[in-house]
């Protein structure tokens, strides 16, 4: 028997002894006889010093737990054990499960819409390079210089360009295909509307200027229909 | 650090292992109880049997409010006081105040069995050990068995190093073993083993 069981068992008898250790000990008795011998010595040896030893030989232990290991288990079923529950709180954990499933897929159109409606706000920030480059796609159309933009809501920008060679300034603004039609007829009242395509995307442009005649913008939206 | 309290909780989930432990710990002292009321070794093993037996089965109930064997001992006290009651085993009229004055009673008066001779003897030769132990190992014993001091409270006491009174108490355990196993166990070790 090693001298670290036997100081261990020491500290034990005091309640000097951690948590982790008391559990290791237990199990250790149980499958050490001499080691259970030992504990029962030292115990007898405390008991004999405070006069309250009947019986050195006494040991009630085997019969005890004998009985307790013959227990029906109703007897022994209080014991904190995961589910600690009798049949009325399982019955009643099964309805809540099924309500939360309910709602739960009740919920998931809705989670839909909310997912999706994340991703359109996300979208001119997660294209804005793409966007960019259709925009310097879309001036290259007319020899326009990007000269600044900006993503006006999640479906459409506005860009100014400048026309080679001079200062004449070219407003552009583009609306995606899934704007609907009220939008963006509603933001526009002057200038040329054209629709087109950016590879397989339909576009909708509107070209304004502060500076050009119409017809120069009509010029210009041709160019548009001739890349179609 | 509360080692009883640990396995209390580990009994709590059902370790029957852990509930042994302290059945070996307190079984000595609760017969010893038991008997002080009922006066009769055989039936004072049967009721601190039993009341192991209840103990276990209702221990989500104990809430640690007193030590274990506080609540041990109601338990076997009440089973005795029951058996008394129903079994009529004496002439005497069953009176809860004479049951309570008995459990006041500090020494076995009556019914010596040998085996109780036997107890005195060897309580008499466990004194005499723990006087012949060097100085600081009997001090620091005596400090933890009779005071009930905790090792902290020793090493205060003593000035000296926790480790020191933990080594100290496990000598003189160590010392008390061989002295009480020269004594006659041999009839225990042969049915632990």
């Amino acid at each position: 028997m090693s001298e670290l069981f036997e100081h261990k068992l020491s500290l034990l008898m005091d309640g000097e002894i951690t948590p982790f250790e008391t559990k290791r000990l237990a199990d250790e008795m149980h499958s050490n006889a001499n080691f259970k011998s030992l504990w029962l010595r030292m115990n007898k040896h405390r008991a004999a010093m405070h006069g309250e030893l009947l019986d050195p030989n006494l040991d009630l232990s085997q019969n005890i737990m004998s009985q307790i290991n013959n227990l029906p288990s109703s007897e022994t079923n209080n014991f904190i054990k995961w589910p600690n529950l009798n049949l009325f709180s399982l019955n009643y954990l099964k309805v809540c499960c099924y309500l939360i499933g309910f709602f739960f897929i009740l919920s998931l159109p809705l989670l839909n819409i909310s997912s999706s409606s994340n991703q359109i706000s996300s979208t001119p920030k997660n294209f804005l390079p793409l966007n960019e480059s259709l925009l310097v796609d879309l001036g290259s159309n007319f020899n326009g210089s990007l000269k600044d933009y900006r993503i006006t809501s999640a479906s459409s920008m506005e860009a100014n360009y400048l026309m080679p060679g001079n200062d004449e300034l070219v407003k552009l603004k583009v609306f995606f295909d899934n704007i609907p039609e009220k939008d963006w007829l509603g933001t526009i009242n002057q200038g040329v509307t054209v629709h087109t395509r950016s590879g397989s995307r339909p576009l909708i442009l509107n070209l304004t200027s502060d500076n050009l005649p119409n017809q120069k913008l009509i010029i210009i939206s041709n160019s548009f229909h001739n890349k179609k | 650090m509360n080692s009883e309290k640990s396995l209390i909780n580990l009994v709590k989930k059902g370790d029957k292992k852990a509930y042994n432990v302290l059945v070996l710990q307190y079984q000595d002292r609760l017969v010893y109880s038991v008997f002080k009321f009922l006066k009769d070794f055989e039936l004072s093993q049967d009721i601190a049997q039993e009341a192991f037996v209840k103990a276990f089965k209702n221990i989500d109930k104990f809430r640690g409010d007193s030590s274990f064997y506080t609540w041990i001992y109601r338990i076997a006290i009440n089973t005795a006081k029951n058996s008394l009651s129903s079994k009529a085993r004496s002439s005497e009229v069953y009176d809860d105040d004479l049951m309570d004055l008995k459990l006041s009673e500090s020494a076995v008066t009556v019914d010596n069995p040998e085996n109780i001779l036997e107890a005195d003897q060897l309580r008499t030769l466990m004194m005499d050990a723990i006087q012949n132990l060097p100085d600081d190992i009997r001090t620091t014993l005596s400090l933890r068995e009779f005071d009930g001091l905790s090792y902290e409270e020793i090493a205060n006491v003593q000035n000296c190093p926790i480790g020191t009174v933990r080594s100290r108490i496990h000598k003189g355990r160590e010392i008390l073993d061989k002295t009480f196993s020269k004594y006659n166990l041999s009839n225990l070790e042969t049915n632990l083993l």
